[in-house]
Order: structure tokens, then sequence, then C-alpha cells
């Protein structure tokens, strides 16, 4: 082959590459894009819908329209949530009740993990099934009652994290990440003369760091979120979350929207008219934002950690 | 196959005797276990029996039975045989059944456990270890079976015919037992309980059998193993310590719900002592209802949309990001479409209430864009609520459900591509015969497993939807369960549908992990 003609060669090829986009390419990309707009939109509109709103005066939110951009600008629903005693102690129990079950949750979870992800252990598999079925066979609403009212935890802030400690599915993804690793890590400390318990804490828990903030953000989400609990376990004042105040408004708005006219019900409250669509917003907002701080930090992560809970052995 | 023959032959050649292939001690563990298995069988005749006799057969466990080993093996249900057969021909004398069962039936578990040790430890002969095995597995599913018998029998005789399981054996055996014989023996045995209640009542709702049979399945995996691993279970006892109290905690937490199935067979009310048992008057109410027929249309027809458009809106969506080249704009949309994953219903049933309402923003659009005439109310519509249900869960998921696959897409060949596109495929030939046929065994999977899910139609996104007027469309079987039981405090009720529910779901996620094994050769359990 002579060097003239593998330049033309690799013209052709240059050439050939270069020239990408045929007309349906060129539509289909359009489309495409036009798809991923609308996708955009249809998953922020709502969200941001409700953000202008919460930041709208109350009384003004009523007559409706308010799309992207608040018409009176306001923070009166804000300083309403703010001034709520209630929902000030409903903001602290949410907080308290995501810190706490979520650092034991994991605690609680990588240990098990720990155990299970280790060959060697005589009764791997026993144990593994023995959680795998908590996953498929449950009590039910009515006995789980009982059973929190026979240990004591009803209507007690025990309630929020002591049951949900253990999810045999995070164990499952922590035990997947844990096998990953290089059997040689254990030996070596083990060598060197660290028990079990240290071998855990000192090697194996710092390595684990991806999978530890995959689950600790579906546990903190998870509690976060929760409102059932209140509703069935914790019904008192003392105990409310924010996502339970939130969903009362929301069950007071959905009953009152088989009337065609809607006309909320109007309070006064710290010498603005507050009005519940407002107060919604405001709560929605309150309920979400933390989330939203905390979910692009993680989500390197937890994309690897629903990747290693699907492809589980 | 003997790890200790005979070595010298006394009596000329001996070794086509079989008595005398083995060491003598063998035998003699042999028939100790022989007789562990037969008491376990004989457990088992009387608890057949007791189910075929319990109209005649109304004693009180109290009064009769009494064994040290009782909590564990339940040989009180031979003696409770026993002592039905002489009740019923009249020459009944508890006093030589009390010495025979206080001191006999104990003691020869006693020694036959011992040999059975000894041989196990000593004499690793398959024969022996096989036979041994059985015997476990027999004392393993007895007191299981003696349970789930009795309160079948409790159930079906709408009764309390049977009191216990097992709890008041247990109780008189932790007392001091002459204080407990003298109370049988002047007959005041209830007198004596109720003296004693609080602890009583604490141990009869334990169900000791269970947990009998629970430590009789642990020790038969360590049996079957060889005895070294014995010895392993000391070196890991790091391993045991960080287990154990988890298992116990998820024993609590997970299944000692479970007792409180035995609900669903009773007239339940809350605070009482002694709860009437009605038998299956709750399933037959909730089958023969007529609100049974509508729940599980509505079930269905929830799972069945929301399986339906999930999973095109998912794959399809997922395809069209796989198309786009740009890296940094495909991750933002990733972003963004997982956005109201993160979201809790409570915050998405707001937003959409907000988006669908008389005034919101699609009615709006509708009547500004001329397709609807006049303003729609959709939530409170009941023919539409099953499709806004099933939109509503495709907004809220299909960004994360999308991430599976996308994860699949990333594991095909890139060179397959490159030999299509030699080969002359265009984009959707690409499509529909590399990606879809790299991604098939992940969607064949997800979809036989959440056919396995289909009763269960989700939770918390009907009921924060729902409303009085669209509640005949909303209700499934989770809001049944919850509306009786938590609302209208038909606490046996909602257990029964409960339990109906968890079992069927049970039967088909077996049925589909099956199949998913078969079909796909992947499976999640």
């Amino acid at each position: 082959m002579t060097d003239s003609r593998l330049k033309q060669k690799s013209k052709y090829v240059k050439a050939k590459y270069k020239v990408k986009q045929t007309p349906g390419d060129i539509i289909f990309h359009s489309l495409n894009a036009i798809l991923m707009l609308f996708l955009v939109v249809v998953m922020l509109y709502p969200m941001l819908n409700t953000l202008a709103i919460s930041f709208n005066e109350p009384l003004d939110s009523v007559r409706g329209g308010i799309y992207l951009w608040p018409r009176i600008f306001s923070l009166a629903a804000y300083e309403a949530v703010f001034e709520n005693e209630l929902l000030l102690v409903a903001f602290r129990n949410s907080i308290a009740r995501t810190i706490i079950s979520t650092i034991g949750g994991l605690f609680v979870c990588s240990v098990a993990a720990y155990v299970l992800s280790r060959r060697e252990f005589l009764l791997r598999k026993f144990v593994t099934i023995y959680f795998v079925v908590t996953m498929y066979v449950a009590a039910g609403l009515i006995p789980t009652f009982f059973l929190f009212q026979d240990l004591g935890i009803l209507n007690t802030f025990h309630v929020y994290w002591l049951p949900g400690l253990f999810g045999a599915f995070n164990v499952i993804v922590i035990r997947s990440y844990m096998q990953g690793l290089p059997d040689s890590l254990v030996e070596a400390a083990r060598i060197d003369g660290a028990g079990e318990f240290r071998i855990f804490l000192q090697v194996i828990l710092p390595i684990c760091k991806p999978v530890l903030a995959t689950v600790g953000l579906w546990l903190a989400v998870g509690s976060w979120n929760d409102w059932f609990t209140t509703e069935v376990f914790a019904r008192q004042n003392q105990l409310a979350t924010l996502q339970h105040e939130l969903m009362k408004l929301v069950a007071s708005a959905m009953s009152e929207v088989d009337t065609p006219n809607n006309i909320p019900g109007e309070g006064q409250l710290g010498g603005h008219i507050m009005t519940p669509i407002a107060m919604r917003a405001a709560i929605t907002m309150v309920a979400t934002i933390p989330i939203l701080c905390v979910y692009p930090f993680l989500q390197k992560y937890f994309v690897k950690g629903v990747h290693v809970g699907s492809v589980k052995g | 196959m003997s790890s200790g023959a005979i070595t010298k032959p006394l009596y000329g050649d001996t070794s086509n005797i079989l008595f005398y292939r083995y060491p003598r001690k063998f035998w003699v563990t042999f028939g100790g276990a022989t007789i562990i298995l037969v008491l376990t069988l004989l457990n088992w005749v009387s608890v057949v029996d007791r189910y075929f006799n319990t109209v005649t057969f109304q004693m009180t466990t109290t009064e009769t039975s009494f064994g040290v080993f009782t909590a564990l093996f339940k040989s009180s249900a031979v003696f409770d045989w026993l002592y039905s057969r002489q009740a019923s021909s009249g020459s009944y004398d508890p006093a030589m059944m009390l010495n025979i069962f206080r001191f006999g039936f104990p003691l020869l578990f006693l020694i036959s456990f011992a040999f059975l040790a000894i041989a196990v430890v000593k004499y690793k002969s398959n024969i022996f270890i096989k036979f041994s095995n059985i015997g476990f597995c027999i004392t393993a599913i007895t007191p299981l079976i003696y349970c789930v018998l009795v309160m079948f029998i409790n159930a079906q005789h709408n009764a309390f015919l049977i009191e216990d399981f097992g709890a008041k054996n247990f109780f008189l055996m932790l007392l001091n037992s002459q204080e407990v014989g003298d109370a049988l023996a002047q007959g005041r045995a209830r007198e004596f309980l109720s003296e004693h209640v609080s602890i009583y009542n604490g141990l009869t709702a334990i169900p000791w059998p269970l947990i009998a049979s629970f430590i009789s399945v642990v020790a038969l995996i360590l049996l079957r193993k060889d005895d070294k691993k014995l010895t392993m279970v000391w070196h890991q006892k790091a391993f045991f310590l960080m287990i154990i109290p988890i298992m116990i905690y998820v024993f609590i937490f997970s299944f000692l719900p479970l007792v409180g199935w035995q609900m669903s067979f009773q007239f339940f009310q809350p605070g009482e002592e002694v709860q009437p048992w009605v038998g299956f008057q709750h399933f037959n109410n909730f089958f023969t209802r007529g609100d049974f027929q509508r729940v599980m249309t509505n079930t269905l027809a929830m799972s069945f949309i929301n399986l339906i458009l999930g999973f095109t809106s998912s794959i399809f969506l997922a395809l069209m990001i796989n198309e786009i080249r740009l890296k940094k704009t495909k991750r933002i949309i990733q972003t963004i479409s997982y956005l109201p994953h993160f979201l809790s219903w409570v915050v998405a049933a707001s937003i959409i209430e907000q988006f669908l309402k008389g005034d919101g923003i699609l009615n709006d659009l509708m009547i500004n864009l001329g397709i609807w005439e006049e303003r729609r109310l959709i939530l409170a519509e009941p023919d539409s609520f099953w499709g806004m249900l099933g939109i509503s869960n495709v907004w809220k998921s299909v960004g994360w459900n999308t991430i599976i696959y996308l994860a699949a897409m990333t594991a095909i060949d890139p060179e397959l591509y490159e030999s299509a596109e030699i080969d002359g495929a265009g984009r959707f030939g690409k499509m529909f015969n590399i990606t879809l046929p790299g991604i098939k065994s992940t969607i064949l999977v997800l979809l036989i497993m959440s056919i396995g899910f289909a009763l269960n139609a989700g939770f918390e996104a009907p009921l924060l939807l729902q409303n009085v007027m669209t509640r005949p469309r909303a209700e499934n079987i989770d809001l049944n369960v919850f509306f009786q039981g938590i609302q209208q405090q038909n606490h046996s009720l909602a257990t029964a549908v409960g339990m109906f529910r968890t079992v069927v779901a049970i039967i088909l996620i077996t049925i589909a992990n099956q199949a998913s094994k078969r079909l796909a050769k992947e499976s999640l359990v």
C-alpha cells in the first residue's frame, strides 16, 4: 500500500464519519429533543408551580392562574408555617426521626450485611433465607398494630425508628457490595490481630461509603416521607410529622374537590389572611426542599446502588 | 461405612452378621434414636387423633399434662392422647398418669438425647446420620403441625377447645414441681395458675412449639454437616454475637406479628381477655359480600394499568434517553426525571391535585386548545380514576424505572452496533434488533416479578388521590384493610383480608420466581 493510497483511504474514512446527520437523523433528534423537553416540563412544572404559589400572596392565590412566577410576591405563607407551633413540632419530629432511623438503620443493616458477606459464616444461607422471607411475608396492618401496642411503643416516639431498623433489601444491597471487596483486606486485618468487630468498624465500613450513602439516602427519604406511621401508630399532637400535617391538608383539599366552586376556608393567621392553598404549597415546599438539597450530591451513588441491588446473585 | 468395626471375632467369622459390623455402643445409641423416633411418631399420632376426636376431647391441658420436655417436644400430646383414651373408657388414674409423664417420658428423652449426642460425635456413620436426621425432621415438624392444627381445630369448632400452644407446660416446668404437683393432686390447678396469672399470660403469648421447631431446624442444619462445624461455631462466636440480636429483632418485628393472624379466626375485640372463635366466618363474609368483587376488580385493574403503563413508558423513555448523544444533557435529563421519585406521595398528591383541579393548569390548557369544551373535575370523576392513578404513577416513577434499563443497555457490546451499521441497519433497526433484545432478559425478569405482585396495587397513591366520589373505584385490597381495620375498627375482618392477600401474593411470587428461573435463568430469590 503506497502512502498516497493510505492517505486517500483515511480521508475517505474521515469523510464518511463526518457526514453523520442524515435528514432522518435530524428529524429524529429534534423529535427526541421535543420529547425530552416535554419530559422536563412535566417533571419540573408542577414543582415550580407549587413554588410560585407558595411565594404568592395567600388570598390572591385563590383566584388561580399562577403558573411559574408569583403574581404578588409575599412570604406570608412561610411566615404562617413557621409561626404555627404544631408545624414547628412536626418539623422537629421529622428531622429527629430521619436522623435517628437513618443512623440506626445503617448500623443494623451493615452489621447484618457484614456477617452475611463472610463466606465462612456457618449459617450464612439459613440467615439469608430468614431475612429474605421478611420481604415477602408481611403480617399486615392490624397484627402489627397490636404488636406495637403489646410492646408499648404505640403513641411514643420509638414507633418512628424502632420497627424500621432492619430492611432485608438494604441488607442485600450492602452485602452484595461487601462481597465485591477483596478478601485479602479482611485476612490482612485478621493477621494483624484485629477481632471481627474491629475489622467491621475500621476496615470494612470506611470503604463501603458509596453503598452506605445509597442506602442511607433510601432510609432518610423513606423516613422523611413517611406519614402513615403517624396516621396509625402515633396519633398525638406532640408526635406530629410534617408529611402527616401536609396529608391532612391534602385530604381536606381532596374532599373539597367535588364542589365546582371550590371555596377554601379562610383563617386569620399572623396578620395575614391565610388560605389552605397557600398553606399547602408552603408546607409542600418545606417538606420537599430538604430532600432536594441532599439529592444531587448523592445521585452518583444511588444509581450505582440500584445497579448493585438489581444484579444480586 | 463404619468407623470402628469389631477387630477380634470371638466366635469365628461374624462379619456377615449385621449386628457385629458395628460396635455395641452404636446399637445402644441407635436404640436411643429409635426411641426418639417412636415418641415423635406417637406425638404425631396423637396430634392426628386430636384432630379426629376433638368433640369428645374437652380437657384442659393444665390438669393433665406435665412434662419437662413438653415445651420442646410436646410430649404432653402423647399424654393427652392416652388421657383421652382412658377418660373415654372411664378408667382414668391421675396419679399414675402423672408419674409416668412427670418422670418417664422426660427421662427417656434425656437418655436418648445423650445417646444421640454421643453417637453423632463419635460415630460418623452415614446410616446413623441419616437416621437421626429423619428423627430431627419429624421432631422439628411436629410442633409446627401441632400449632397449625390447634388453630385450625379451634377455628373449625368456633370454640376454644384446645387452650394453649404448650405454654402452660413450660410454665409448670419453671415452677417448683412439688408445689405444682400438690396443686394438681388437690385438683386446684386452675386456681394455682390464676395466682400466677401475669407470668402465665406472658408465657402463653409465646408460641413455644414454634420456637422448638426453630431450634430443631437449627440443630438439624448443624448436625447435617460434619461435627467439625460444631467446633467452628465457637470460632465464629463474633459472627453469632453480631447476627443473633438482629435475628431476634427480625423475629419480633417480622415473624411475631404473624401470630396475630389467629385474629382472623376470632371475633376480636381489643381489651377482652377471651376472644371467641368464629372459624372461617370472616373469610366467608369477605368472599360473599358484594364488596369482594368490587375490591378485586379495582385491585386487578389498577395493577394491570400500572403494569402496562409503567413498562411501556419506562422502556420507551430508556430507549429515547439512550439515543441522546450529549453526555451532559443525558445526565441532566436523567437527574430531572428521577426527581418525583424522591417526593413523598403526600407531596405528589398535593401537586397532582393542584395540577388537575377545576382551575388548574390542565383545564386551562385543554380549554385554550379547544380539546375540552368545559372544565372537568378529573379528581371527582370515578371513571377516570384508574387512568389518572396510572398516569400519576408513571409521572412519579418513570425516571427511576429507566435506571435499570439504561444500566442493562450500557452492558450491550458496542461492536454489535458497529457491525449492524456496516450491514446497513438504521436507527430503528438497531433499536429493535440490538437494544431491545439486549435488555430482553431484564424486561422479562421485571415483568414476571411484577406479575407476582399483582395484588399489590399500591396503598398510598390511591388512598391520597381518592375522595368520597371516587372511592368505589379506588378501594383496592390494601385500602379495604385500612378502612375496615383502622377506620371501622373491624379488626378481625381486616386481618382476614390482609392474610388472604399475603397468602395469594406469596403463591404468585413463588410461581413468578420459578417461571423467571426457568425462562430467563435469573431469579430474585
